[in-house]
């Protein structure tokens, strides 16, 4: 086996780990989202589209509102994520094609790493937060600036394909064990909510009247 | 001492158990969803009004999900501390009575505002679960608890009692409204609606009893009250013991049944709509034979039909409207207590922000009932006074009984001069007695 | 909380932490902090009556008696305590917090 097809393997490996151990963490969760008995007021389902669009604007979240600044280095952030898997993706299935894609690709990944190393040092620098977080919190921090970095580096020619390819299987071997998770956890926990909320008639919310929703205080 | 030590170890062997029951159900899921941005703080009532970091949304989770996650994923089992997974001890269990008791009402609100969009009061109750499995609810709670549970109320108001208060009431009522017919009727088989009540109406504050018995006359409603089930409230909710709160459930059907009611009506209240109207179902397994409405939904129909004469000029108040989370974020019951009050108040104006996204008055998830958690309680209603004081409003109209106890208490605490007032009694001063028929319908 | 020479504990509601230790000093000191300036006839004789109620019941009184009791009627109740008969009267009166909503 050349160098190539072997790192090509272990991605494909690290991949098929990644995806079936979330995969399988789901699956134990299969009888806990349950459907509300109760008789529904509202639309489970317009409660779901409701949670997993408008309700996660900043118009919507304070989260975001009241953090702009990590608001926006977390959507870079994951931008920079989705580019760099397809760097990888590509430099395994496609080594040769698709340069200006390649390119930009490696754009957001760069503007990523820098939205990464930032909420890194936001970590670092409040004091709740550091007091807060665990090892895994600066693991999972440094597996996704590695990803970002190397993607970056092999886009720059620098990092050759069979390298980036064992780095990235390296992080989506830690992905499904640590916070990294939450790629997979996000849905099940939004979705769970907004689904409840639909039934209820909380999500989405009734037309606005009478004035004062969403207004910050 | 030995038996003290003993009874420690069995409460942490129970608490374990309870811990590793919750592994695979939906508070779990919301347990694994956290990243500890924590962009949460300033949604939260009590974090604002206490910003400590143990108060940070997302350090009660992590106070409930570390335990967890040493349990049941493979890096807290294999290496805790790269996780910060920890063990469930003696002292953890502790300061976990704080943390879930004392440091979260579970209102919601911090949930839709996180980044990830996890349910933080699934996680709490759910440690509220497992400390009440292990004995260690706060004594204010398990009082409660058992008091409704042994008599049927959580204030132990006998059958006697509540037979002479209605009479009593009865009688300020006829007297009040000029109608003979107007009153509280008790224990009548055939009526249409079994109406449930806070038992502090009874035995504090009749006047919104007064109030609903009114509305209900001019409306024509049969109803009746029960010296059986007269509670709405249901205290194993907030202790999260769900054997209790589902025999509380089942008791009220079971009463409607032997009535004969067609509808259970709640009196306002937020963890009771929220219990009777979407939690009961899920303690009990099944959906109930018949519906259960608020007494909001109840007003708004009339209103809407015409059915209670009304002269809105009377209420020249600037009035504002307390939502409660249990009823508005986790019930859905926003609009109908609008639509009545926009109908019989000259001058509505909304707190911000309001609805949905409104403010826990720091009184909810069973606060009330624990003394030791007191001084928080009332300076996290900082929040909603402020909110208050901004409407500058003179009235403010209170759907829950128990938000409403919050409310008098921080409205006094923080100088302001306000009314609290169940919607139900705002209605009822507008009734143009003259012009009510004054006849019971029978179902 | 000092009355004269003496401090009183509160509870975290506010309450009398030791019910007995109270007297006519403390029920007027607490009755400030209720907003009530100056304890009149009918403020004393609702006080006076829950006391009495609940040393012999070990309970705060229903409204009903209470308005039977001392004479006040219900609706005047609410606008002598504001905070309404059991966190006012009974706070004002050294009861310990009723269990509850309230
Ligand atoms: S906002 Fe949500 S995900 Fe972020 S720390 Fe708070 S609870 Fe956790
Ligand atoms: S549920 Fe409410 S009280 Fe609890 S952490 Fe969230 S905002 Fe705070």
């Amino acid at each position: 086996m050349s160098p190539d097809s072997a790192s090509r393997a272990l991605l494909g490996a690290a991949a098929l780990w990644a995806a079936g151990a979330l995969a399988f963490q789901a699956w134990r969760f299969r009888g806990a989202v349950r459907r509300e008995i109760a008789e529904p007021r509202g639309s489970a389902l317009a409660g779901a589209v409701y949670g997993f669009t408008a309700a996660m604007s900043p118009a919507r979240k304070e989260s975001a509102s009241r953090h702009p600044l990590a608001f926006g280095a977390g959507i870079l952030l994951h931008l920079g994520v989705a580019a760099s898997l397809s760097i990888v993706f590509l430099s395994a299935v496609a080594p040769e094609g698709w340069p200006r894609l390649g390119a930009a690709l490696a754009g957001v990944s760069a503007v990523g790493l820098a939205a990464c190393v930032g909420l890194l040092v936001r970590r670092l620098a409040t004091a709740p937060l550091r007091e807060m977080s665990p090892p895994d919190d600066y693991i999972s921090n440094l597996a996704v600036a590695l990803l970002l970095a190397s993607s970056l580096a092999f886009r720059l020619d620098v990092l050759p394909a069979a390298a980036l390819q064992l780095l990235a299987a390296l992080v989506l071997l830690y992905v499904p064990v640590g916070k990294l998770r939450h790629g997979m956890f996000f849905f099940l926990a939004r979705g769970d909510l907004s689904l409840r909320l639909g039934a209820r008639g909380v999500y989405p919310p009734a037309a606005r009247k009478g004035g004062g929703r969403g207004v910050r205080r | 001492m030995a038996s003290d030590a003993e009874a420690r170890a069995r409460a942490l062997s129970s608490a374990l158990a309870a811990l590793d029951a919750e592994a695979g159900r939906q508070a779990a899921i919301h347990m694994s969803a956290c990243v500890r941005c924590g962009l949460c703080g300033q949604s939260c009532h009590i974090y604002r009004s206490e910003p400590t970091p143990a108060n940070l949304p997302a350090s009660k989770v992590e106070a409930v999900a570390s335990f967890h996650r040493r349990r049941h994923t493979f890096l807290g089992r294999h290496a805790p501390r790269l996780v910060g997974a920890r063990d469930l001890g003696p002292r953890e269990l502790e300061s976990l009575v704080e943390t879930v008791f004392g440091r979260c009402t579970g209102c919601g609100r911090c949930s839709l505002h996180c980044s990830i969009g996890l349910d933080v009061s699934a996680i709490i109750r759910a440690a509220r679960r497992v400390l009440t499995k292990a004995g260690l609810t706060p004594d204010g709670l398990r009082r409660t608890v058992r008091t409704q549970i042994e008599t049927g109320n959580q204030m132990a108001v006998t059958p006697e009692e509540l037979r002479e208060t209605a009479a009593w009431i009865s009688d300020e009522l006829a007297g009040e409204t000029g109608h003979e017919g107007a009153r509280v009727p008790v224990d009548e088989a055939g009526s249409r609606v079994l109406y449930l009540v806070n038992p502090r109406e009874i035995k504090f504050f009749p006047l919104s009893l007064q109030a609903a018995a009114g509305v209900f006359y001019a409306a024509g409603e049969s109803w009746t009250l029960s010296t059986r089930t007269c509670d709405v409230t249901n205290y194993g909710f907030y202790a999260v013991d769900d054997s209790a709160a589902a025999e509380l459930t089942r008791r009220v059907l079971e009463e409607a049944d032997r009535l004969g009611a067609s509808e259970v009506v709640l009196s306002e209240c937020g963890h009771g709509f929220r219990s009777f109207r979407w939690e009961g179902p899920g303690w009990l397994g099944e959906r109930p034979r018949i519906p259960f409405r608020s007494v909001l939904e109840r007003m708004d129909a009339w209103l809407a039909e015409d059915r209670i004469p009304i002269d809105p000029a009377r209420n020249a108040a600037v009035t504002t409207l307390h939502d409660p989370c249990n009823l508005v974020r986790w019930g859905g019951i926003s609009e109908p207590q609008r639509n009545v009050l926009r109908k019989i108040c000259a001058r509505f104006v909304e707190m911000t922000p309001n609805r949905a996204d409104n403010f826990c008055c720091g009184g909810g998830g069973g606060m009330l009932s624990m003394e030791e958690f007191g001084e928080r309680r009332v300076r996290s209603g900082s929040i909603k006074a402020e909110q208050i004081r901004a409407t500058g409003a003179r009235v403010v109209a209170c759907p829950c009984h128990n938000c409403a106890d919050q409310l008098l208490e921080i409205t006094r605490v923080h100088g302001l001069d306000v009314e609290i007032r169940a919607v139900v009694e705002i209605l009822y001063d507008v009734i143009d007695w003259r012009r009510v028929r004054g006849q019971t319908l029978r179902s | 909380m000092k009355v004269g020479d003496h401090e009183y504990a509160l509870d975290g509601n506010g309450f009398l932490q030791e019910p007995q230790s109270w007297n006519e000093d403390v029920a007027r000191e607490i009755a400030r902090d209720e907003g009530i300036a100056d304890m009149t006839g009918p403020h004393w004789a609702v006080v006076k009556f829950i006391r009495e109620y609940w040393l012999e019941h070990d309970l705060a009184p229903p409204v009903r008696l209470l308005c039977k009791e001392s004479g006040v009627g219900v609706r005047d109740m609410y606008r002598l305590f504001r905070s309404g008969p059991a966190k006012g009267a009974c706070r004002v009166a050294g009861l310990p917090k009723p269990d509850g909503c309230v």
